[in-house]
């Protein structure tokens, strides 16, 4: 029998408003997605995009969305039993197995992939300590629910002393025995996530966007350099080292039609 | 894999008949060599514009029980930017076709003229996409006239072989011939077929971006296998064929039915990249099995 890809459609459950460009769509379904993985969302005759699963239960799993463009603009004007369709969980997940003390770094609409892993490593009891990157105090998510799961949350708005999330990254980094760290958010985040664990020797693990359309490796948009593979099934979790294989990364990126976009350095 | 395998497709040379289908990865030149790597005897590009287009709104792929519906709408960079992404596209290490869709008939001269010095071995146009206002069978340029018009343009242009891809819905004996006239090295036969629908019932909406798409995969090979048959008899031109091949079973299929080599992509979604090199081992195994030398020997076999 083929093998068939096609959305499986639920009505929203429930939608949480996080803050005013920030919104979770929860739904009742038991997913059993890997920490990390992602769902192709449909937002029936409108698109279909990429989003991770922020956190699951045994009878419900949420994504949450920052509104950004046309599709999310589109999505937030969606209501409670309205129709989505998701295809996935897609790509490879963030591996915990054996950690004993873990950092994790969430940066704007990357951070609810990472919730997914906190959530999944405070279930195996996993000392968890979270920094939120956010470039205003509104884009700081997720830290109440957070704070329940036994995180213990850290961002830039709790004290003057840091000008940039990157400096209390710094610090705690520098002041705990970290036996693995594991980032998403803006790409320059990234790489210097994955440069400073590279120098330090630390177990790493980042994930990582790019133009994702079909979700398994047949439309060639999420293609890096050199490598050729499709970060769609390759990723979106890479490791550091697998990270500096791929030459783009904290280079630049490619858009819908396949053309080079640069990174603002 | 040995030389059992090896082929001349309008003089390029490939160490085998599996040749990656234009629309599948092939977007970039890391890609294309990594198809190559996983054992592709050539490659096929992405199909490239005058201008840069986005393609049609996700999904652009789905699949259902007999096979894949596609409508990814020839999303792709343009020919400026193709120029720098496929320069010295030699690199890849295998026989790379440049694949050129245009609206106008001059777009396809335009487009070669642009890349005419990255090193493509052969010219692939497509005049049968199913799913792409302007273009292929939505274009209207899927005719006798058309292909004849479309390849004598190119031709003057080309200093590459060039093949004319068909569109297996109908007309393929007369487009074919049209374009052997126009002066075509060989016919690919063919797309994708349809276009076909697939609605969901929950939202009663179809699940296309653009509603409809391209079927292919193993609803496509039989209808695939038999243009190919028909062809055979009626052009001398060498014959590509492409639709639904994704063993080594079908790969001698396409052959015994008269084709030179094969392209395919839909079977990398069952199989992965690695369809490439099983396939060929498959088709390999065949001829010894029962008995060839060559892969050049089952060629036409099935026409008496």
């Amino acid at each position: 029998m083929y093998k068939i890809t096609q959305p499986t459609v639920l009505p929203i459950a429930e939608i949480i408003n996080d803050s005013q460009d920030y919104k979770t769509y929860v739904f009742d379904y038991q997913l059993k997605a890997k920490p990390g993985q992602y769902l192709m969302i449909w937002l029936p005759g409108v698109d279909l995009k990429p989003f991770a699963v922020a956190w699951q239960t045994d009878k419900q799993f949420a994504i949450t969305v920052l509104k950004i463009g046309p599709f999310t603009t589109e999505l937030f004007k969606a209501k409670p039993g309205g129709f989505l369709g998701f295809t996935g969980p897609y790509g490879t997940w963030f591996d915990f197995d054996g950690k004993k003390k873990i950092l994790l770094i969430g940066g704007g609409s990357g951070t609810p992939s990472v919730t997914c892993l906190a959530q999944a490593a405070r279930q195996v009891s996993i000392e968890v300590d979270f920094v939120l990157a956010a470039k205003t105090k509104e884009g700081i998510i997720y830290e109440d629910w957070l704070a329940k799961q036994g995180v213990k949350v850290y961002h830039r708005f709790q004290n003057d002393k840091y000008q940039r999330a990157w400096d209390l990254i710094t610090e705690l980094i520098d002041s705990n025995d970290y036996d693995a760290i594991y980032a998403c958010g803006p790409e320059l985040l990234l790489k210097r996530v994955v440069d400073l664990t590279l120098q330090k020797d630390v177990f790493c693990q980042i994930s990582m966007e790019r133009y994702m359309k079909c979700g398994f490796g047949i439309c060639g948009k999420c293609c890096v350099d050199p490598l050729g593979i499709c970060l769609c099934e390759a990723g979106p979790v890479v490791s550091n080292q697998l990270a500096t294989q791929i030459t783009e990364f904290g280079r630049y990126h490619r858009d819908n039609s396949g053309q080079k976009v640069y990174f603002n350095q | 894999m040995s030389e059992k395998l090896e082929i001349n497709l309008t003089g390029i040379k490939l160490k085998n008949p599996a040749i990656l289908a234009s629309g599948f990865l092939g977007v970039t030149k890391a890609s294309l060599k990594n198809m190559i790597n996983h054992g592709a005897g050539g490659v096929v590009t992405k199909s490239i514009s005058p201008k840069p287009r986005e393609g049609h709104k996700a999904p652009i792929i789905i699949t259902y029980e007999a096979g894949m519906l596609n409508a990814v709408g020839y999303s792709n960079p343009g020919s400026d930017k193709a120029k720098e992404e496929f320069t010295n596209i030699k690199e890849v290490g295998a026989p790379a076709i440049l694949s050129i869709i245009g609206q106008e008939i001059d777009d396809f001269k335009t487009v070669w003229e642009k890349l005419k010095d990255c090193g493509f071995d052969a010219i692939e146009i497509p005049l049968s996409c199913p799913h792409t206002p302007g273009y292929g069978t939505m274009g209207g340029q899927h005719t006798p006239e058309m292909a004849e018009k479309i390849t004598r343009s190119i031709k003057k242009v080309a200093d590459v072989p060039v093949y004319i891809k068909l569109s297996p819905n109908e007309n393929i004996v007369p487009v074919a011939k049209a374009a052997e006239a126009g002066g075509a090295d060989a016919v690919v036969a063919g797309n994708s077929m349809g276009p076909g629908m697939i609605i969901d019932i929950k939202t009663k909406t179809p699940i296309l971006g653009f509603g409809m798409g391209g079927v292919s995969g193993p609803a496509l090979r039989p209808i695939a296998v038999r243009c190919v048959f028909d062809l055979y008899k009626t052009v001398k031109i060498p014959i590509i064929g492409c639709g639904g091949v994704g063993s080594g079973r079908d790969l001698i299929e396409m052959m015994m039915a008269g084709a030179l080599a094969v392209e395919l992509g839909t079977a990398i979604y069952e199989r992965g990249p690695e369809v490439f090199k099983k396939i060929c081992d498959e088709a390999e195994a065949f001829l010894t099995e029962n008995g060839y030398s060559n892969i050049k020997e089952v060629i036409g076999l099935a026409h008496v």
